[in-house]
Order: structure tokens, then C-alpha cells, then sequence
């Protein structure tokens, strides 16, 4: 039996002197820098990103299971900070509106209270000094 | 003067997820030939071998940055193109009509070529193209499995656990699956054994 199997494999060997044309090897090389540098040239931006997010997770020896753990909690504090800027827009968004939505006020005359209380203190004359005007009248 | 030395694969390898690409231009040119036989022993056609080899060498080089070394970096290749051809097969709807290599011309001294057409019944004796075809086409009845097995431990001369370690499978399958496709290879090329 042995003898017989050694006869197969002694025909089936002969299949090595089976070969590509000379120079095919050369051209393959050509064939495939060609291939690959067009390859290098078309990678989306996002495989570039996960390709050096992986390499840098890699450096930390991070277990496979890790992954997803760490992919949690990136979507978890991605939902938080959307929601804050989603109610950071919304108060935002009802401070601009609520003068237009309150009654107008009546105009204020030119020295106000609060006008004058971001100018130093000014002290407004009587029209006629008090000195000029009769103490008494009889 | 002493021939300067060729660089290691891991060498390589580490040049190349540096992003040197010319660095994976070398190991292409040094596993390519290899490669080759492998895939083109299971395809037994050229210019599904040559496409199959492109994906395979643009695989690896995508994949290289996760390639931690536990393997060495011929193990992982084959590994890499043993599964890539075995799942072509799979997919392959219609089986194309072989294309066949050339066969050197070395094979006519080779002894057990001598052997094997003196075997052939005298009235009519077998040439090389026959013996060829008839290789082939009995290599073509294995399954893409038994294949993988005859191709890498009889025409690669694979140690058994290399191909245990490629295929991902034990060294007593590897056994088990060359014993098994020898039996069937026997049927099909009994003209050339002894009688």
C-alpha cells in the first residue's frame, strides 16, 4: 500500500515543473504596484480614521471585547453631548425670542433710571435755582 | 566579497506597516512563486491563478497592520491564500476549461517521470502533454479540501503541521485527508502505476 501511495505522489510532484512564462513574475510585480498604489490613492477618509483609531488602540494592548465596550461608550457620550447642545440651543433659542413675544414697553423718557445707572451718579438742575425764586409771597 | 544580506521577513513586515511600501515589494517577490503554485495547482488555470494572486497580495497588504506576528509571515500568507482560493472555488459557478502552465523542459531527466511513462503500456506510449492533462484532470476530482492537502504536502513538500497550522486544522486531519485523496488518486491515474 505504502509502495502504491509513493507511486502517486512521485506522479503527482511532477507537477512542480508546471510553470508560468519566464519574465511572469516581473510583470506581476508591475501589475500589482499599479494596483496597489491606485488602491492607496482612492481609500475613503473614513478608513484612513478606523485604520489610525485601530493602530492607536492597538498600542494599549486592548482586548477584542474592548472594542465594543469603548464603542459604547463614544456613541454614549456623543448622545450626551448632543442633547446638552440641544438644550443649550433651545434656551438659546427662547431668550432671543422672548422680547418679541412680551408687550412692548412704553418709552422710557431720555434720563432713565436705567440709562443712568451705568453712567456715574449726575446731578440734574431745577430749571431756575431755588436761591432766585421769592422765599415768601404774600 | 560576501553577498550583502536579504533582509527578514519580520523586517519587512515592519518596514511595510511603516508605510515603505517597496518593503512589501519584496515580499511579494519572494513568496509570489510559492503563492502561485498553491493556487495554481487548486485553480489549474493561469490567468485565474494570476487575478486570484493580485486579491490575495492586495489582501495582505490591507491587512498587514494586523498582523501581530504570532505566525510566521509565509504561514500567514498561505493561510491567506488557501482560504481566498478554496472560497473561489466555492463560488465558482462554471468550472472554465483549464489553462495550463508550460511544463520545463528539466522534467524529462527527472527520474520519476522516466519511471512513470515506462510504465504505460508499451503499445502506446504516453506523452508529456498527456500525462499533464491526466494530472490535472485527477487533481480536478479532489475536493477543494483534499487539494489544498495533496498540493501543498506533494508538490510544495509542506511538512504536515505547516499545512495544519495554514488550514487551521489539526495535523491528524491533514493525514487523514492525504491518505483519503492518494486512494482516490490511484483510480484515476492507475495507467501510470506499476502494474
Amino acid at each position: 500500500m505504502s509502495e502504491e501511495l509513493s507511486d502517486i505522489q512521485k506522479l503527482i510532484r511532477l507537477k512542480r515543473y508546471e510553470q508560468p512564462p519566464e519574465d511572469y513574475f516581473d510583470d506581476f510585480l508591475l501589475e500589482f504596484q499599479r494596483r496597489q498604489r491606485a488602491e492607496m490613492l482612492q481609500r475613503p477618509l473614513w478608513q484612513i480614521a478606523w485604520e489610525r483609531a485601530n493602530l492607536w488602540l492597538e498600542g494599549f494592548r486592548v482586548p477584542a471585547l474592548a472594542y465594543a465596550s469603548i464603542l459604547v461608550a463614544a456613541l454614549g457620550v456623543t448622545g450626551v453631548i448632543m442633547n446638552s447642545q440641544t438644550q443649550g440651543s433651545a434656551a438659546a433659542l427662547a431668550s432671543v425670542a422672548a422680547p418679541n413675544i412680551a408687550p412692548a414697553a412704553p418709552t422710557a423718557p431720555v434720563a432713565t433710571v436705567s440709562s443712568s445707572a451705568k453712567l456715574p451718579p449726575s446731578y440734574i438742575l431745577e430749571k431756575r435755582p431755588v436761591s432766585y425764586n421769592a422765599p415768601f409771597s404774600f | 566579497m560576501d553577498e550583502p544580506l536579504e533582509p527578514k521577513d519580520d523586517e519587512l513586515v515592519a518596514r511595510t506597516k511603516d508605510g515603505d511600501a517597496s518593503a512589501f515589494d519584496d515580499l511579494v517577490r519572494r513568496y509570489s512563486p510559492r503563492v502561485y503554485g498553491l493556487v495554481y495547482n487548486m485553480t489549474s488555470n493561469h490567468e485565474e491563478t494570476n487575478d486570484l494572486l493580485q486579491d490575495i497580495f492586495l489582501k495582505a497588504f490591507r491587512s498587514i497592520k494586523g498582523f501581530r506576528g504570532d505566525s510566521s509571515f509565509y504561514t500567514w500568507i498561505h493561510t491567506i491564500a488557501a482560504n481566498m482560493t478554496i472560497n473561489f472555488l466555492k463560488k465558482r459557478n462554471r468550472r472554465r476549461g483549464p489553462s495550463l502552465d508550460d511544463i520545463d523542459a528539466r522534467i524529462e531527466n527527472d527520474p520519476d517521470y522516466i519511471e512513470a511513462t515506462a510504465k504505460t503500456d508499451p503499445r502506446r506510449e504516453a506523452t508529456l502533454s498527456e500525462l499533464q492533462k491526466k494530472l490535472n484532470e485527477a487533481l480536478q476530482k479532489l475536493s477543494h479540501d483534499h487539494r489544498a492537502v495533496v498540493t501543498m504536502f506533494d508538490i510544495q513538500g509542506m511538512p504536515h503541521a505547516e499545512i495544519a497550522k495554514i488550514l487551521g486544522t489539526s495535523e491528524g486531519t491533514v493525514r487523514s485527508r492525504l491518505f483519503y485523496a492518494h486512494r482516490q488518486l490511484q483510480n484515476y491515474l492507475e495507467e501510470f502505476r506499476a502494474p
